[in-house]
């Protein structure tokens, strides 16, 4: 009973929805506010109808509810309550509701937001959001019915996959989405701009934040995404170009062009067709992720059984690119810039070409992922596209990338003069060379990965050394002292030190993810209590051990580790077995340092009493994690900054969003 | 002046990345094969890194802890079959009469060397267990799940 009126609120929203797309623009037709101020109030409503269907949902989770299919497919009795709750995303139906939950809430905020400061395009803004909401209720109340009803009723739920069973995965998907999610508000802004004519730099501006936080939450659920792979997959590493991945990778990167060309829109007046063009592309990949995880037509690690609602999605994608680029070019005459960039040495230069190689490497992916469902369609050849292909496209645009991030510190606005980038530039590439020299003489000898340390050294040099300068410059000027000047630098242009705090991230990032080039592994067999050398290490294979831990029922090997005759700890690589699953889990013991991980999968127990174990060395694993802080704290700051037309009288409080 | 430099470092980068992706777009692309293509023309695929989409062939398997080597059988059909080597474990979902992707290259002597063993069944997360069964259908979600 209760589930059917779910099913009648989701039902209900989609009627709200369509008003909610029509009536706007009879509001501003017939130019009547009140219409507009009605649809307003929809997107309350609508919001409360979709929390109604969600709550019934997550009722149906914690009360084993096994009427409702996706319950019984997602959920059982034994599983531990954080889990029941993040299954809710655990699979497609429900993910779809929590997006439309998420869209809902965004849409609500931001028709209540900006009405007084974009009074003109708000109508429009809402009706884009809400056709995006008719397209998902559509599919909710149609073929992906999380609230769909079953008899007999099974005594046992399916179960959540053992291996979404993890903590990383709870936030993981949700964050993805709220990335996805994020960026529909500066769509939904650039598409109303369009409608209206009116092209000027404003919804830049007023979408600037809701693209940083997109933009966060993108690379936050990856580095999570990731965090689940490398602990709960056991194959060693935490990316493999796999298609799910790279879905989520491609808006990510045209996200970061764009947050990096609208700066030049803001400061400069430049780049406005590119800016309307990234960002509608940017949506595109976003739904085309959802796509690519959801309809299966891709292989992928990431196992979602494949459904009906793939063409939709296709026909969805087809219709924004056209009907967005449509509307683009109508307005293509106001959106010429009047200026360009002057000087090929000017950071205007430099932000070019971060935008083409963002875009390139976004296009490799791009390729790399759907080429082998094109060659499938046109040729009928099934063909595997391997990770060398990104790695050896990718690794020099990412390298080029971290190196232009450290120029175009040093470069100005408009033009620089070369002479005083060469003074500059003395200090960090000195600093480059010496890391190198260091590196080699302690025997690193990949020359990729030296190259690469070294450009981080260069980089990271100039960031705080940017900083340290203008601190001093301040305690000169204004005759503070040092931990004073160094508050207020920070203070007085938080955007700017919330760059420089992300950018140190990207650094720690690149260094983490050339460790990538320095792995080593080995597979070898432990006979009871007799010493095993791998590298530096000693292991030493004691025995095995069962136990319980929540829902599974676990069989690890106690291997103790030794290096140089000193005894670090005991690792226990397991594997483990879930009443609700056939087969057994790998569950891999980590030993973490800042240097490298110690990383064992116990790969099977065999006859004679002898273990088979994976023992891999992965270097520098950590730094990548590091970025996630820097890139909070980075982000935090960014987000503090105003840019300056906001803050003018007319504008609202309450600005950002909730 | 500055325009065309402009126009000239763009465009050198642009074409750089798209000499990168056909080069590489050649080098990495592995192509998918069945067991009885390779037994049709086993002289075409020698030494060539390719993938093959088969079934396990029951009792075929043979595990040797020691070296760490698990050899095997594939077929699509129970009636031809292809010897595997494969260098590495038996991963956690391998069972006979599964179906398996492997990438490797055939030896002289008619015998898979596989350096990569992907277990596919698990794909089929959602489908009712019954179809499980079936080996036609099996093989053929196999073979579209790994386009």
């Amino acid at each position: 009973m209760i589930n059917n009126i779910g099913y009648v609120f989701l039902a209900a929203a989609l009627a709200v929805s369509l008003y909610g797309v029509v009536v706007p623009h009879l509001g501003v037709v017939r130019n009547n506010w009140n219409l507009v101020r009605s649809a307003q109030f929809a997107t309350i409503l609508n919001l409360l109808l979709v929390l109604g269907a969600s709550a019934v949902l997550m009722r149906g989770f914690l009360m084993d509810d096994f009427s409702i299919r996706f319950v019984w497919q997602n959920s059982s009795t034994d599983l531990p309550l954080g889990y029941k709750i993040a299954a809710f995303w655990g699979g497609m139906d429900g993910s779809l509701l929590f997006w439309e939950l998420v869209l809902a809430g965004f849409a609500a905020v931001v028709a209540y937001s900006y009405q007084r400061s974009n009074r003109e395009i708000i109508p429009y803004v809402i009706v884009v959001l809400n056709i995006i909401q008719v397209f998902l209720l559509f599919l909710l109340t149609t073929y992906s019915n999380p609230l769909g009803l079953q008899a007999p009723i099974p005594l046992e739920g399916r179960g959540l996959n053992p291996l979404l069973q993890h903590p990383s995965m709870a936030a993981h998907p949700p964050l993805l989405y709220l990335g996805y999610i994020g960026f529909s508000v500066p769509f939904a802004f650039a598409i109303a701009s369009l409608i209206r004519g009116k092209l000027d730099n404003a919804w830049v501006v007023t979408t600037r934040r809701w693209t940083l936080f997109a933009w966060y939450s993108l690379i936050v659920g990856q580095m999570l995404g990731g965090q689940w792979a490398y602990e709960e997959l056991g194959w060693g590493g935490y990316w493999g170009w796999d298609p799910v991945e790279n879905a989520a990778l491609m808006p990510w990167l045209t996200g970061t062009a764009f947050l990096h060309s609208i700066m030049l829109q803001e400061k400069r007046n430049m780049m406005k067709v590119w800016n309307v063009a990234l960002i509608i592309i940017t949506f595109s990949l976003s739904i085309l992720g959802t796509f690519i995880v959801r309809s299966g037509v891709l292989n992928s690690v990431h196992a979602f059984a494949r459904s009906e609602i793939g063409p939709a999605f296709l026909i969805f994608i087809a219709l924004v690119m056209v009907a967005s680029f449509y509307l683009m070019f109508l307005r293509i005459k106001l959106l010429e810039s009047r200026h360009t960039a002057e000087r090929l040495l000017s950071k205007e230069s430099t932000f070019l070409l971060n935008n083409l190689f963002l875009v390139g490497i976004a296009f490799t992916v791009f390729l790399g992922t759907v080429f082998p469902l094109i060659a499938e369609a046109v040729r009928g050849t099934k063909l595997s596209i391997q990770a060398p292909f990104f790695n050896t496209i990718i690794g020099p645009l990412g390298v080029a990338l971290l190196a232009l991030l450290g120029l175009c510190t040093l470069i100005a606005w408009r033009h620089s003069n070369a002479r005083a980038l060469l003074r500059n530039l003395r200090l960090p590439l000195g600093v480059a060379v010496a890391a190198a020299a260091l590196m080699a003489l302690l025997g690193l000898r990949h020359p990729g990965a030296l190259l690469v340390f070294s450009i981080a050294a260069f980089t990271s040099t100039v960031l705080v050394s940017d900083y340290l300068r203008s601190v001093l410059a301040r305690a000169r000027q204004q005759r503070q002292s040092l931990l004073s000047a160094a508050g207020d630098t920070i203070m007085r242009n938080q955007q700017r030190f919330g760059g420089l705090v992300i950018h140190l991230g990207v650094v720690f990032l690149f260094v983490g993810l050339t460790g990538n080039l320095l792995n080593s592994e080995r597979i070898l067999t432990l006979t009871l209590n007799q010493p095993v050398r791998v590298e530096h290490y000693t292991l030493l294979f004691k025995g095995m051990k069962e136990e319980q831990v929540r829902n599974a029922r676990l069989r690890a090997a106690e291997i103790e580790v030794y290096r140089d005759g000193e005894f670090l700890e005991t690792l226990r690589p397991a594997r483990s077995f879930y009443p609700t699953q056939p087969d057994p889990l790998t569950e891999v013991a980590i030993r973490r340092t800042l240097a490298e991980d110690l990383y064992l999968v116990l790969a099977s127990e065999n006859a004679g009493g002898t273990v088979t174990i994976r023992a891999r060395i992965n270097p520098l694993v950590i730094w990548a994690w590091f970025a996630f802080p820097l890139f909070s704290v980075g982000v935090v700051a960014a987000l503090l900054y105003r840019p300056r037309r906001l803050e003018a009288p007319e504008t609202p409080k309450g600005l950002g969003y909730a | 002046m500055s325009r065309t430099v402009q126009f000239a470092v763009g465009g050198a980068v642009i074409a750089a990345i798209l000499i990168g992706i056909i080069y590489q777009g050649t080098q990495s692309t592995v192509f998918f094969h069945t067991p009885s293509e390779i037994l049709a023309a086993p002289s075409d695929f020698k030494g060539k890194l390719i993938r093959i989409g088969a079934l396990v062939l029951p009792a075929s398997t043979h595990w040797n802890e020691d070296a760490v080597r698990l050899e095997f059988k594939i077929t699509e059909d129970s009636r031809q079959t292809i010897p595997v080597i494969f260098e590495g474990v038996k991963p956690d979902m391998y069972r006979e009469g599964q179906g398996v992707v492997i990438e490797g290259r055939m030896d002289g002597q008619g015998v898979f060397r596989a350096n990569t063993l992907l277990v596919k069944h698990s794909e089929e997360y959602d489908v009712d267990q019954a179809k499980r069964i079936d080996k036609e259908q099996m093989y053929r979600s196999l073979m579209k799940a790994e386009q």
